[in-house]
């Protein structure tokens, strides 16, 4: 189908070279500075407040009960579900009136750790924009400096670009892992609510959720990376390419308002599946990442089929 | 594979460029096993297209391009036995300059050890180990065309495109890498293209010229420079038109003209039972009439003047396309 077989002992020797010096090259580096600042300041912004607002309730029982009072457990989770449950129904657009309540709602706030599940729901919202930032210089750089041509002469086109996609892979994963286990250890350093291993499993879970989510942009941005020769342009592209549809979504939306039901145009990009990634229904879950694979791979064919046939 | 086969075989190579530039127009030339052949041509002629759909870089409108009867498109079958120091291709910055020449030998099929081994010895070869755990980006414009020399040369290739191996370097580092291509050479198939006309004059047996795409001269040097026909003679002093018109009176000369102030050129027609030992002879003895003493005699033209000749150019255009 791609015309040319895969090397995996190539693509092998160039991810594992590609991986240990992306943190040397600039683009890698401004992706783990970047990610490690935005998610703990995320984490930062939503445990402090938090923290802050338990201590409070605190204080209050004390008063009313003259007695030094400490909440825990239950009641702290209880407090937390109660903090926490009107910021995710309105994070995840849910429809609580009516007393009615949502199942990925229930299962974020209820079933889950609720702070990391709030986390995690920032988390996603910054994912295809951060992955960007990682993923904007897989070749383009090297098509520009022509620095591909000395590995060129020793390999074939699909292994490089295999190669740099699963280095870049293998490094965005990495370093989301790292930011969501110093969270999962923050959260679990900083409030009595869940059990390490609920908050780790959960964590984990939110991780490879993270991935799939990832993975469309991250190709994306390798279909980019190969048919441009400016890293800073690709960088522009890929962050134009992944908020224009976001925001012209919103927009029609907001236009349209009640009276004509838009509610589709959500599910037009990878974006407006993400929340499913984190539900409780096994097929919500299954549908959301096939739509994620689905759009991962028609960005990686086309990712390849322009690479095999550029000059460079 | 037949030994008598030519180690690069361009078959109709066209290369256009968007629409309307043509950059190869219908190349056709084999470059024997064994050669060093050099590759010339006018600014934008297209010698560095032709390197790199030679190496795959570029897709080729039309045409073929075939290394040790392989063709360039199934480069991976290649792998270990070609390779090129690209015009202007740069290594990764922040890798270390070892680990970029091991990574080379890995995808050549080397092992590690050998990797490492061969990485460190090819870099001694062009005067860098004290540098190899620097990173590219800390080299010097000389350091790093000798390291992409060491890695054209890594390995055991048995053909090796250079592009302008010399250009932009001061002369040391210019005779440096000269020296060291020649000994490389000595057991491969190189094909070189260079700005310095003296250079290719000197050290290479075979030559195309290239110019607007075309190629309009192919041959063995002594062939392109005409080496059979034509002697040039440089005197102490300035040649006069005496001097000429007495010479055109030899026998088996076919035409006498000034190439320099102190220099003639001869175009010789041997007549039969003429050896060229008898022209130049008598060249000499009327010479000498004239009270005019030679101090160098050359078979064939200056490779410079051949080329300007072919080219219809005034020298001020030889560069790298």
């Amino acid at each position: 189908m791609l015309g040319q077989p895969i090397q995996w002992s190539h693509v092998v020797i160039l991810a594992k070279t590609y991986f240990r010096y992306a943190i040397r090259g600039g683009s890698g580096l401004i992706f783990l500075l970047a990610f490690l600042m935005v998610g703990l300041t995320a984490a930062g912004f939503l445990i402090d407040p938090l923290k802050g607002q338990i201590k409070r309730t605190q204080e209050d029982v004390a008063k009313k009960s003259n007695n030094k009072v400490e909440i825990k457990d239950k009641e702290m989770l209880e407090q937390v579900a109660k903090i926490a449950r009107p910021a995710v129904v309105w994070w995840v657009g849910a429809d609580e009136s009516k007393g009615k309540t949502d199942p990925l709602v229930e299962h974020l706030v209820v079933e889950r750790p609720p702070i990391l599940s709030a986390y995690l729901l920032i988390l996603y919202t910054l994912i295809p924009f951060i992955t960007c930032l990682g993923a904007f210089n897989q070749l383009s750089g090297d098509i520009g400096t022509k620095g591909l041509r000395y590995l060129l002469l020793r390999t074939e086109r699909i292994n490089v670009i295999v190669a740099r996609f699963l280095g870049t892979l293998l490094f965005s994963a990495a370093v989301t892992l790292s930011v969501i286990l110093i969270v999962v250890v923050y959260i679990a350093i900083s409030f009595d609510t869940d059990s390490f291993a609920a908050l780790l499993a959960w964590g984990l879970r939110g991780w490879l959720g993270a991935m799939l989510l990832a993975l469309p942009y991250m190709c994306m941005c390798t279909l980019l990376s190969a048919m441009l020769d400016a890293p800073i342009g690709t960088l522009f592209l890929c962050l134009l390419a992944t908020a224009f549809p976001i925001i012209v979504i919103k927009i029609a939306k907001s236009a349209a308002g009640s009276a004509i039901d838009l509610a589709w145009l959500d599910r037009v990009t990878p974006w407006g599946w993400m929340y499913d990634l984190l539900h409780p229904s096994f097929a919500k879950v299954a549908a959301s990442s096939g739509i994620m694979l689905a759009f991962s791979f028609v960005f990686a064919f086309l990712a390849v089929k322009w690479f095999l046939r550029r000059d460079l | 594979m037949h030994n008598g086969s030519p180690a690069v075989s361009v078959k109709g190579l066209t290369k256009v460029f968007g629409r309307r530039v043509t950059a190869l127009d219908n190349v056709s030339f084999d470059v024997p096993r064994a050669s060093l052949f050099g590759l010339l041509g006018p600014n934008g002629a297209g010698k560095t297209t032709l390197f790199s759909v030679a190496a795959n870089f570029l897709q080729a409108t039309a045409g073929e391009v075939f290394v040790l009867g392989i063709n360039v498109k199934e480069i991976s079958r290649l792998r270990g036995k070609f390779s090129m120091l690209p015009q202007d291709a740069l290594f990764e910055r922040n890798v270390p300059v070892i680990e970029q020449m091991i990574t080379f030998c890995l995808l050549n099929g080397q092992t590690r050890d050998e990797a490492t081994q061969s990485a460190a010895a090819a870099l001694e070869i062009v005067g860098l180990k004290e540098a190899m755990d620097r990173a590219a980006g800390a080299l010097s414009h000389g350091m790093t065309k000798r390291l992409a020399l060491a890695q054209a040369f890594l390995g055991t290739p048995e053909v090796v495109l250079l592009d302008e191996p010399t250009s932009g370097l001061d002369p040391q580092n210019a005779a440096n890498i000269r020296k060291i291509i020649k000994k490389m050479s000595a057991t491969r198939t190189v094909v070189i293209s260079s700005h310095n006309l003296h250079e290719i004059q000197e050290i290479c047996s075979h030559c195309a010229i290239l110019d607007k795409g075309k190629i309009v001269a192919c041959g063995p040097m002594s062939e392109i420079l005409g080496a059979e026909e034509t002697v040039q003679i440089t005197y102490s002093k300035e040649i006069t038109v005496e001097l000429i018109e007495r010479v055109c009176t030899a026998k088996s000369v076919a035409l006498a003209d000034q190439s320099a102030a102190r220099q003639l050129r001869l175009q010789i027609d041997l007549a039969d039972g003429t050896t060229r030992d008898d022209v130049i002879g008598e060249v000499l003895r009327l010479s000498a009439e004239l009270g005019f003493v030679p101090r160098t005699i050359s078979e064939g033209s200056r490779l410079e003047d051949r080329f300007l000749e072919i080219t219809g150019g005034t020298g001020d255009s030889l560069g790298s396309t």
